[in-house]
């Protein structure tokens, strides 16, 4: 007879292991990009001379680019955008998100339908499609990036947020401190947020990586963050024409977006196991 | 009916975000497409031909009733019908997009009943771990990565350009060979794990055991039973992904230069077209909310007890 | 030792002695079975009881091989239909048997019928298992005939139907017409009607009777309820902790029966003559954690006749004809009521 996969001691022991390699991987490249422009090579000083360099030429250990820029430098500090966008857009969804959400989930009625007919609407478009035309008629730069990703993604937040702020009003011990006169500023301090956070920040480690996909494709279509300045994105579209005879100028930085959405998705598969990771269709 | 009238409302609000959002944002769109240096006379003689000195709201009517009636106004750039320009495109995205769900699809069914059938083999171990790192691959690297391979070193298919069906299929089918299966690659991990999990849980089901208390056999059971029983997820995923990429697969068009929707958006952006990015915007929403609602209704097929409007009765 | 002297027996069809199921879990291993013992001859019913957690569900589960392959070990002196071992046929020959020669009929139809499928479908599918070679028309012939066997008016219709749009008992005539498929020897009825309203519940027993009858079919009734099993059964076993515990002729264990537990159960039947709103009573106590039974008596905690020996040595097995049951009740003390 089939049998559904019950999770045995082995899997177990996977899925420990499955959660400690990302998180040492997102922790090294943390450090790295924080850290890395102090000892790396000017991310900015081109040699024409020594343009399209392979992977561990003299000097420069992951090649340089077409203008012969050290590719190290510009990954590690492609990864502080990444960083960036990823963590504050999702900070900014969580913020907002988060209020509206409760807002909607606690007083519920007019207020809950109001906000979420609004997020409804936004949820009717594709993300990918509405980050573009926001961050295209903002103009580009790293603060609309983040506006743009904030606003497609937001309905996400506030839904999540309504949702579990509605199963938690219902039990018995909200109701209970409702019925003995809490203050809705009491109620929803003392016990809707913090137990709002939990479901939200599993979410959040979800959207960080469809964030940081999304801030790759705006860059990549040139409506991200602009040039001289490195973003995994617009790194990958510049190696586009290198494709042939010095593809690592492309493939390293998509190395590196590749080994940080992984690192997420195992991330978030080890803490919710059984739901689906992330990815953006496109 | 309810949700025909829910679907309106949905598309009018739509409409009126991507008004909004293009047009209340700073910009000019006569500066921006006439040049930073164009003379005063003409700037005004660009506002009054596309009534852009007219009041928001009334621009908003004009808009929305001309779309209505399949009027999505004319380009700036080219003068042309929008709508026309659209239509132009969309059956090259059409082509994609399906040929990309229907190859996903066929290898995603196989694997996650492949992964049911022998759980805990190597062969659940690999489609799993194949399937996790798919879902994690952004669009751009599988796209260089296929490119590198198959037209740059094995140099059988282009890498970039898209040829018309009427120049031939061979033709037509090699220059969509690369991006189609771009794209499949991005949704097989995702269908796959979708469906999987699914079949885990109606695996538990009493009626699949009572399936095998008849004597079935094994494949009768998995196909009949638990694939029937499991396809709910599936169906809203799919439905879902058919939504965005009809408004275009941006990034993979742009990659291989298929003169789709999203390239479309793309140009219109360089451009600043606002004409064209207003219509592609709202169709491609459109698209999105209309395979919500196929997707709805095929939820009453797939599920007798799901009446239409989302209820489940006991 | 588990002597199957019944009248009607005339050859045993199945044989299960000392059978033994345990469960691997995550938490630890679960004794579920611990060496139950019957026999079913052709024709012949028996009530196996019990409450919830006694065994008698996995034991019939056990029968069938349907308990999940990955979790349950399986043990046993002697599993056996008719020529067939049931622990050692190989998946070919048990796929046969089920639905073929040993069909089940489950607790609740809702969760037992796919509710995506229409229940013509579904019996087809369970005649067509054992057929492959019938054509279609043939095959929808016998679908109306199986319904109008299990008494549903207007088959011809209600093939059309899917679960959801039937109504409990209408369910479970569906599942029984589904067992008849094949028409299998032995029916394992597992609470077939526990989760029925109780005007319904006495149809549905008294079908299952007559169809037991007029087919001569040997039929397992697993119950938690002895007036229930009083109804159309032979013999009755009862299982307590994964054994069974008292076994006699049906009409010999309601004159005289020995186990304090079995008057327990007997206690705590619904019954008619019972003045409205009065409060049923339930066996007391809690059924023993089948991860970690005690020594001695299984039952000793809840027995209010038990004495010092009860909670040291297993009770031995006492025997009058067919009649058995394990109790240290030849205490002089200790004489049951």
């Amino acid at each position: 007879m089939l049998d559904s996969t019950v999770p045995s001691i082995r899997s177990r022991a996977r899925r420990l292991v499955g959660a400690r390699i990302p998180v040492v991987v997102l922790a090294v490249l943390t450090a790295a990009a924080m850290v890395g422009p102090l000892f790396a090579p000017d991310s900015g000083s081109q040699d024409l001379r020594n343009a399209r360099a392979g992977p561990l030429s003299p000097g420069h250990l992951l090649g340089t680019d077409g203008y012969g820029r050290d590719m190290l430098a510009r990954t590690l500090e492609g990864a502080r955008i990444s960083i960036f966008v990823g963590v504050a857009s999702v900070a900014l969804c969580l913020l907002i998100g988060g209020t509206l959400g409760i807002t909607a989930g606690y007083w519920k009625g007019r207020i809950d339908a109001g906000i979420m007919r609004v997020m409804d609407m936004v949820l009717a478009f594709p993300t990918l499609i509405l980050a573009l035309a926001i961050a295209a008629f903002l103009g580009p730069s790293l603060r609309n990036v983040v506006v743009a990703i904030s606003f497609s993604t937001l309905p996400h937040y506030a839904r999540l947020a309504r949702a579990t702020t509605m199963s938690i009003t219902q039990r018995d011990f909200v109701s209970s401190s409702a019925l003995l006169g809490a203050p809705h500023r009491h109620i929803l301090w003392r016990h809707i947020a913090p137990n709002t956070v939990s479901p939200l920040l599993t979410y959040a480690l979800l959207a960080i990586g469809m964030a940081i996909i999304v801030e790759a494709s705006l860059s990549f279509l040139g409506l991200g963050v602009q040039p001289p300045t490195p973003s995994w994105g617009s790194m990958i579209a510049e190696g586009r024409p290198h494709l042939q005879g010095a593809p690592h100028v492309a493939l390293v930085p998509g190395a590196f977006l590749f080994m940080v959405i992984l690192s997420l998705n195992l991330l978030a598969d080890s803490l919710r196991s059984g739901a689906p990771a992330a990815g953006l269709g496109r | 009916m309810q949700r025909v009238v829910q679907l309106v409302v949905v598309l009018g609000g739509v409409s009126l975000l991507t008004f909004l959002i293009l047009n209340l944002l700073p910009g000019d769109p006569g500066l921006a497409v006439l040049g930073d240096n164009a003379p005063p006379e003409a700037l005004e003689a660009f506002r009054s031909q596309h009534g852009l000195d007219r009041a928001l709201h009334v621009r908003y009517f004009d808009w929305v009733s001309g779309a209505v009636t399949g009027d999505l106004g004319t380009s700036f750039r080219t003068d042309q019908p929008v709508l026309e320009t659209i239509l132009d495109r969309v059956p090259v995205s059409l082509q994609i997009v399906v040929f990309a769900q229907i190859l996903a699809l066929l290898i995603s069914v196989p694997a996650a009943i492949a992964c049911v059938w022998k759980p805990r083999s190597w062969l659940e171990r690999t489609i799993n771990t194949s399937a996790f790192a798919t879902i994690s691959v952004p669009n751009f690297l599988a796209a260089y990565v296929l490119i590198l391979i198959f037209a740059v070193h094995l140099g059988w298919l282009p890498a970039t350009g898209f040829s018309r069906l009427s120049n031939g299929v061979v033709e037509n089918l090699r220059s969509i060979a690369l991006p189609t299966v771009t794209l499949a690659l991005s949704q097989f991990g995702i269908y796959t794990r979708v469906l999987r999990s699914d079949m885990v849980d109606t695996l538990e089901q009493d009626y699949v055991t009572t399936a095998y208390g008849k004597g079935l056999t094994n494949r009768r059971i998995l196909v009949r039973h638990v694939l029937r029983g499991s396809l709910l997820s599936l169906v809203t995923v799919v439905g879902v992904n058919m939504g965005v990429l009809l408004g275009g697969a941006v990034i993979t068009e742009t990659i291989f230069a298929i003169p789709g929707i999203g390239r479309l958006m793309i140009e219109g952006i360089a451009q600043r077209d606002l004409m064209v990015v207003q219509g592609v915007v709202l169709l491609a929403a459109t698209a999105y909310v209309v395979l919500n609602l196929i997707v709805d209704v095929l939820y009453t097929a797939l599920d007798p007890r799901i009446e239409l409007g989302g209820q489940r009765r006991a | 030792m588990h002597s199957s002297l019944s009248p009607s027996s005339v050859t045993d069809i199945l044989e299960v002695d000392d059978l033994h199921v345990d469960f691997e879990l995550p938490r630890g291993r679960l004794h579920a079975v611990r060496g139950a013992s019957f026999s079913l001859g052709s024709g012949e019913s028996l009530g196996i009881v019990g409450e919830s957690g006694s065994g008698k569900s996995v034991t019939s589960r056990a029968i069938m091989g349907l308990l999940p392959a990955t979790t349950a070990r399986v043990k046993a002196r002697t599993l056996r239909y008719g020529q067939h071992d049931l622990l050692d046929a190989p998946e070919r020959v048990m796929r046969r048997l089920r639905g073929g020669e040993i069909a089940m009929i489950y607790q609740d139809p809702m969760r037992a019928l796919n509710p995506i499928m229409r229940v013509g479908d579904q019996v087809a599918e369970a005649i067509r298992a054992h057929e492959p070679s019938l054509g279609r028309k043939e095959l929808s012939t016998r679908v109306v005939g199986l319904l109008d066997a299990v008494r549903i008016p207007d088959a011809n219709k209600r093939i059309r139907l899917y679960p959801h749009q039937l109504s409990g008992g209408m369910r479970q005539r569906i599942v029984i017409a589904m067992a008849l498929a094949a028409n299998p020897s032995i029916l394992i009825a597992d609470e077939p009607t526990t989760s029925l309203d109780v005007t319904v519940q006495a149809e549905i027993l008294d079908l299952l009777g007559d169809l037991q009858e007029e087919r001569g079919m040997g039929m397992i009734l697993v119950t938690h309820d002895l007036g229930v099993a009083a109804w159309h059964t032979n013999r009755i076993m009862v299982m307590y902790a994964g054994r069974g515990v008292e076994h006699a002729t049906t009409a010999d264990l309601f004159e005289d029966m020995r186990m304090p537990y079995t008057r327990a159960l007997f206690d705590s039947i619904p019954r008619v003559d019972m003045p409205p709103g009065s409060l049923l009573k339930s066996v007391e106590g809690r059924p023993v954690d089948p991860s970690n039974p005690p020594p001695g008596c299984a039952f000793r905690e809840r027995c209010h006749l038990a004495v010092e020996i009860c909670g040291t040595t297993a009770p031995p097995r006492r025997q009058v004809g067919s009649h058995w049951w394990d109790c240290w009740d030849d205490q002089e003390e200790k004489s049951v009521k």
